[in-house]
């Protein structure tokens, strides 16, 4: 009787050991960082030089942070995704698939744009719909495609649970508390660190010396017969006369749309991804004119990918600007309202692209500053 | 898989033996029977995917002279590993899955080898899908729950190839009132379960003859 009264209890025991609720060991790898933090400051130089002494708003251990959550995959629904997984460094922080994938493998609808030199930068994403960088870095974290992480209390959770960020967020901000401001405040942080402007380029323009003869001709083809300029002026190449004002304002508004960093480029005479065209019909395909810093490194082009190398853009101005409804005025003939056609030589693209494999910084892409620290 | 393997032979051999042994028997009513479906002994013998789980695998029917019931009823499972290009974690897939029917039905017309049969159908069904993302800080399940039910009429028709074994075949119009839910559980933030989407509907649904039922008597 004592037997089968100890086997059931025994058995009640084990049935009961069984059926509790599952627990899950965490083991997950630290960010390997430096003892010391690293410098975070920019190194301004080249066309970048008036910059210098300028205060951008970083830290060092705030952009530490910002590195740390840029490549942490926790930050994701499913712990798969980090925004470093759309945004490679040796791709000078851009994808070089034509569409990037998110949580559960699910495709993105547009190319992961780069991302350097946003320091200044007020008209974010390809259709601008931010307008700073602290409003930029959380939508991609939130969006449901991307990594999925609609429930900010959640994030903040994820990041209270990981043990390596109790002293980053303490170095950071005098204290360990964790919240959705201070993330997107450590990740613009960091975002706002990324420049790169030790080009080619930039050195003819800090020494005077001139470029490779090819390159100095493509150079004169882009502030030449090219027009390149129109649109891809100022230091960073991504502005309309280096004009920055209220980013809504149309590009083909009576004649001062000169001052939008936004255009419509005639990619198509009718637009499945209608771009700016959500917040007004009159922006129907017209989207954000990137910075052409590093362009060389940032294949595929355009906000669908659509252009797997330089040589395809060039030859899209050259003779494939289709004639579309917000065509913006630099591609229109100023008599007939028809797409221009460039008429570039064969010998005039190739200096082109030259020219624009002198906007590459090398050293962007190696700088451990921007690296995945978890990786070993 | 491998219990299908082992199963199906079985039942094989003991249609084939019954066959044999009901040879020196004389005709006689048999009130029970099992069959089942030759779509499924073959995707097992060939070793393919059946791609439609429409109808059920197996069928037990108790008859009278007019009047029989039967239930069917297809259980299922299978357990994947996935990798995705590009991400060093992978996915395991879970998926359970049950369904069955009921089937009220009447002789409409019997001769030593047709009988054609006509009644009503209760159908339902029921599946759990789990993808499983182990990263190492957390366990993240997602879970399409699915579950339908309905009923309608039913068309049986079947062949007496021996006193203990016909073919048969069926074809009902059911009305179905269906529900999809798609679930995200996390092992170490469980206050953050959530339903993404909770789908209902319903519809009618034509089901033609799909497989042939392989019965034995006894």
């Amino acid at each position: 009787m004592k037997i089968r009264l100890t086997l059931m209890t025994l058995s009640f025991l084990v049935v009961v050991f069984s059926c509790q609720k599952e627990t899950f060991k965490t083991i997950i790898k630290a960010p390997d960082l430096p003892s010391v933090a690293y410098d975070y400051a920019p190194k301004w130089g080249g066309m970048l030089s008036q910059m210098e002494g300028q205060d951008i708003g970083i830290t060092n251990d705030g952009a530490t942070l910002g590195r740390v959550l840029f490549y942490d995959k926790i930050l994701s629904l499913d712990n798969t995704v980090s925004c470093g997984s759309c945004h490679h460094q040796a791709n000078a922080f851009s994808d070089n698939a034509k569409e990037s994938l998110g949580i559960n493998n699910e495709k993105t609808t547009r190319n992961a744009p780069a991302i350097s030199n946003l320091y200044d930068d007020n008209l974010l994403f390809w259709d601008g719909r931010s307008t700073s960088i602290k409003d930029l870095v959380l939508r991609p974290i939130r969006n449901h495609k991307e990594m999925g992480m609609e429930n900010m209390n959640f994030l903040v959770a994820k990041i209270k649970a990981a043990p390596y960020y109790n002293d980053l967020f303490a170095k950071a901000f005098g204290n360990a508390d964790v919240t959705s401001d201070r993330i997107a405040e450590a990740l613009s942080q960091y975002l706002k660190s990324m420049v790169g402007c030790n080009s080619d380029m930039d050195k003819s323009v800090a020494t005077g010396e001139p470029l490779s003869p090819q390159a100095e001709m493509g150079r004169s083809i882009f502030f030449g017969k090219g027009t390149c300029y129109n649109c891809h002026s100022g230091p960073d190449f991504n502005s309309r006369g280096g004009f920055k004002i209220d980013p809504f304002f149309p590009p083909n508004g009576g004649g001062f749309g000169w001052a939008q960093n936004i255009a419509d480029i005639g990619l198509d005479e009718q637009y499945s991804d209608v771009g700016m065209g959500v917040f007004d019909p009159a922006l129907v395909g017209v989207f954000k004119i990137p910075s052409l810093r590093n362009v060389a490194m940032t294949a595929p082009y355009m906000h669908d990918g659509r252009f797997a190398t330089l040589e395809d853009v060039v030859n899209h101005y050259n003779t494939g600007i289709k004639k579309s409804p917000n065509l913006d005025n630099v591609f229109k003939s100023w008599d007939t309202g028809e797409a221009v056609k460039l008429g570039l030589t064969d010998e005039e693209r190739s200096a082109l692209i030259a020219f624009l494999h002198t906007l590459t910084d090398e050293g962007y892409m190696t700088d451990q500053r921007f690296s995945d620290p978890f990786t070993d | 898989m491998m219990m299908k393997k082992i199963i199906y032979p079985v039942i094989l051999f003991m249609l084939i033996s019954s066959v044999v042994k009901a040879q020196s028997q004389e005709a006689s009513f048999y009130h029970w029977s099992f069959g089942i479906s030759a779509g499924d002994i073959l995707h097992s013998l060939f070793n393919t995917e059946n791609g439609n789980k429409s109808y059920a695998a197996f069928v037990l029917e108790y008859a009278g002279p007019q009047y029989a019931i039967q239930v069917g009823f297809r259980p299922g499972y299978n357990t994947s590993n996935t990798s995705h290009e590009g991400f060093t974690d992978s996915d395991v897939t879970d998926k359970m899955s049950f369904s069955g029917h009921i089937n009220l039905t009447r002789s409409v017309y019997s001769d030593p080898r047709w009988d054609l049969r006509a009644g009503l159908k209760y159908d339902g069904g029921w599946s759990r899908e789990d993808i499983i993302n182990d990263s190492g800080f957390d366990r993240v399940t997602t879970r399409r729950l699915e579950w339908n039910a309905g009923g309608g009429a039913v068309v049986d028709i079947r062949y007496r190839i021996h006193p203990r074994i016909s073919l048969g075949t069926e074809s009902s119009l059911i009305y179905s009132y269906n529900q999809s839910e798609l679930q995200q559980h996390f092992t170490n933030f469980p206050d953050f379960d959530t339903t993404k989407d909770k789908i209902t509907g319903h519809k009618i649904n034509v089901l033609e003859p799909m497989t042939i039922y392989l019965r034995f008597h006894f």
